[in-house]
């Protein structure tokens, strides 16, 4: 009970509380991530006491994660990869005029996925944590088709151009570096293409700079009107009436990302990818879903901020980072004199209860965060859409460079722009390039050294039990609409008409 | 002169049809593209080195680009054939209504997208202060805001991104070697 009551210590709540604020901030700001919100607070958390420190690192991640929803939501423009999924529904909504509704179902969701995430970590560590250590090449390489196959099939457009997509990104992460042998491919001499193609300046602009293009295609009439055209009214009991609904998803959604989140290397962003995918694809209106439907914002948005709680598990139990900000989080917590592993529990239980407490009190933290964000965010969208559309050009430029400071992003980012905007034009999906690109290089290695164990032979990778799993779980996402058509069709006759048409 | 002026009235015919075909094979020339993409990164990868562990060839650098390429190549088979069998049964298309370019909106883009990759070049110079005020301010008055107003919005973002990026996360924005700023 003390070490739970430790966290309302204003020596710890302050700096949890403020650590928020500034999640919020960062996270908004597309091209600075959730890990760099982190990776900001790291130095500051040295000067305080391990549960504060810790406390600063988790409200920083949490609210940087749902912040990335917001500009997600109302301009389409991810704030962190974790947010690409947000885009989809919640961007229709606000194009609707919905689009504060969107923003506080977000809200709550995230909280709530948030808490669904540290309960499992709290009640399943270390099961799950065993079963991710099963993992091997074979397993990561479905993990990662299976990933993808849900980003081809849950997009807007035909399958067969999500999956031209997909491969289209998977390509694009090829270039660069070969990590088995060292040889620079598709960089045609240039050094910066060296290290490959940074995912973050391709992200803003397929999804950013290409908005901005579609916006200003039409002339300058349109872009004299407000950014959006509806009043940023928040109403949280009409969100938690439509949650109350839909808590089944929320649930269903928040276990995925937990799980997910819980697998080393696949974290918030894959983790909203593939709830979102599952949410669609179990859905009896598959065909709401990019039309700015609830459950599409429901989905994802849970699912993010779950995968956080989850990437724990293997962290705190392993000692094995679930993403880029547990890995950076290690790093601290070996500064502090903290070994994670499985003796963490016995030898720092008290830190470990603290850190447990400290992540519920900032998912109720969250929703009141998380409004002044929305607030702010929506007092910048009531200027003229050129104003806006000028502003986002000059930050997915500032923010493109920003990640490692180099103009050549800028370029990156501006050919994904026009690429992205040309792609739409075909009504090819953007989301299954960008996860390719993202998911490229742990497909292609564990698939490299998987055949280089086994001699270049492929049984393998269809032999082992997880991997059987994963195999029948791409199939059903690719056969599931068909499979549930069927199944209307024998057992109560409907759908004769769509099986015919198909 | 009436010859040329023939020929300019033609053109401008033909240019003005070019969308609608660029609609309607739409397909057709993405699985073009695709096909011509796939062959490219097929050849050049025939360039890259082999990957021989004690005398036994594994997969290589190129082995992943080119299983890449032949599924890529499959798809445009798949879209080109698609397209043709389309147009033979006249199939109706949806046409979107929210995607309709107008000719102030192709100058807006053009201007855009030449801004940007002027950009860079330009920051040498003057400096990535100066050159984002300037490049904003620019931008805001191609949209359509006055100029006055653009000034001061643009000297605000510049503010803004000063505090965000130099002052609070200390990332170091290039000087111009006329302008230090």
């Amino acid at each position: 009970m003390e070490n739970i009551l430790a966290v309302f210590n204003p020596n710890v709540f302050l700096p949890l509380l403020v650590s928020m604020f500034f999640g919020i901030f960062v996270g908004g700001i597309p091209g600075l991530t959730a890990t760099m919100a982190v990776a900001l607070i790291i130095p500051i958390s040295y000067y305080l006491s391990p549960l504060a420190g810790l406390a600063m690192v988790l409200g920083a991640s949490f609210t940087a994660i749902f912040s990335g929803d917001i500009p997600a939501t109302f301009l389409r423009i991810p704030g962190t990869p974790a947010s690409g999924a947000a885009t989809l529904d919640g961007f229709e909504m606000t194009k609707k005029g919905k689009g504060s509704l969107a923003l506080t179902l977000d809200l709550f969701c995230s909280a709530i996925g948030g808490t669904i995430g540290i309960v499992l970590l709290i009640v399943v560590a270390p099961p799950l944590a065993n079963l991710a250590l099963q993992f091997t090449n074979y397993e990561y390489f479905w993990l990662g088709l299976f990933g993808l196959s849900m980003s081809v099939v849950l997009s807007k457009g035909n399958v067969i151009k999500g999956l031209s997509a997909a491969i289209i990104g998977l390509l694009i992460s090829t270039i660069g570096m070969d990590i088995t042998t060292g040889y620079p491919r598709f960089t045609f001499q240039n050094i910066e293409l060296m290290s490959g193609i940074e995912f973050i300046p391709a992200m803003i602009g397929l999804f950013g700079l290409s908005e901005v293009l579609k916006r200003i295609q039409g002339g300058n009439k349109s872009l004299s009107r407000p950014t959006i055209n509806e009043k940023i009214k928040v109403s949280p009991l009409k969100a938690l009436r439509i949650i109350g609904k839909r808590f089944f998803v929320v649930v269903k959604s928040a276990v995925i990302g937990t799980l997910i989140g819980a697998l080393p290397g696949a974290g918030a962003d894959i983790a909203a990818w593939v709830s979102y995918g599952v949410e669609k694809k179990t859905s009896k209106h598959p065909e709401e879903f990019g039309t700015g439907t609830v459950d599409g914002v429901i989905a994802p948005t849970s699912a993010n901020n779950a995968a956080l709680g989850g990437t724990w598990i293997p962290a705190l139990v392993f000692g094995i980072p679930g993403d880029t900000i547990t890995a950076i989080v290690l790093g601290a917590m070996l500064m502090f004199g903290i070994q994670p592993g499985p003796l963490i529990f016995e030898e720092s239980g008290d830190l470990v209860t603290g850190i447990f407490t400290v992540a519920l009190v900032a998912q109720v933290l969250l929703i009141f965060v998380g409004f002044v964000g929305i607030k702010a965010y929506s007092q910048v969208l009531k200027l003229k859409t050129s104003t806006v559309m000028a502003g986002v050009v000059i930050f997915s430029m500032i923010g493109s460079y920003a990640i490692r400071n180099s103009f050549f992003d800028i370029y990156v980012m501006l050919i994904f722009g026009i690429m992205g905007f040309l792609l739409e034009k075909i009504d090819v999906p953007l989301a299954p390039m960008i996860l390719g690109i993202i998911l490229g290089p742990m497909i292609e290695d564990n698939l490299r050294v998987g055949l280089t164990k086994t001699g270049g032979d492929m049984s393998l990778f269809f032999q082992r039990p997880i991997s059987i799993v994963f195999i029948c779980l791409i199939v059903f996402t690719f056969t599931s609409g068909y499979l549930f058509k069927f199944l209307k069709y024998v057992f109560k006759g409907k759908g004769r008409n769509e099986i015919k048409n198909n | 002169m009436s010859k040329y002026k023939n020929l300019i009235y033609s053109l401008k015919r033909l240019f003005r049809q070019v969308p609608y075909y660029m609609s309607k094979y739409k397909n057709l020339i993405y699985g073009v593209l695709l096909i011509a993409l796939s062959v490219f990164v097929i050849m050049y990868s025939t360039g890259f080195p082999k990957y021989v562990v004690r005398g036994h060839e594994l997969p290589g650098p190129s082995f992943f680009p080119t299983v890449l390429s032949i599924f890529l190549i499959a798809i445009g088979l798949y879209e080109i054939l698609k397209d043709i069998v389309d147009n033979i049964r006249k199939k109706e298309r949806k046409v979107k209504d929210d995607s309709h370019i107008t000719k102030r909106g192709i100058i807006n883009i053009l201007v855009t997208v030449a801004g940007i990759i002027l950009f860079v070049p330009l920051i040498d110079i003057i400096g990535f202060k100066l050159g984002a005020f300037i490049f904003a301010t620019f931008l805001m008055y191609l949209l359509g805001i006055k100029f006055i107003r653009s000034l001061i919005y643009s000297a605000v973002l510049t503010a803004v991104i000063i505090v965000i990026f130099e002052l609070l996360f200390r990332i170091p924005f290039p000087q111009g070697y006329i302008l230090p700023f």
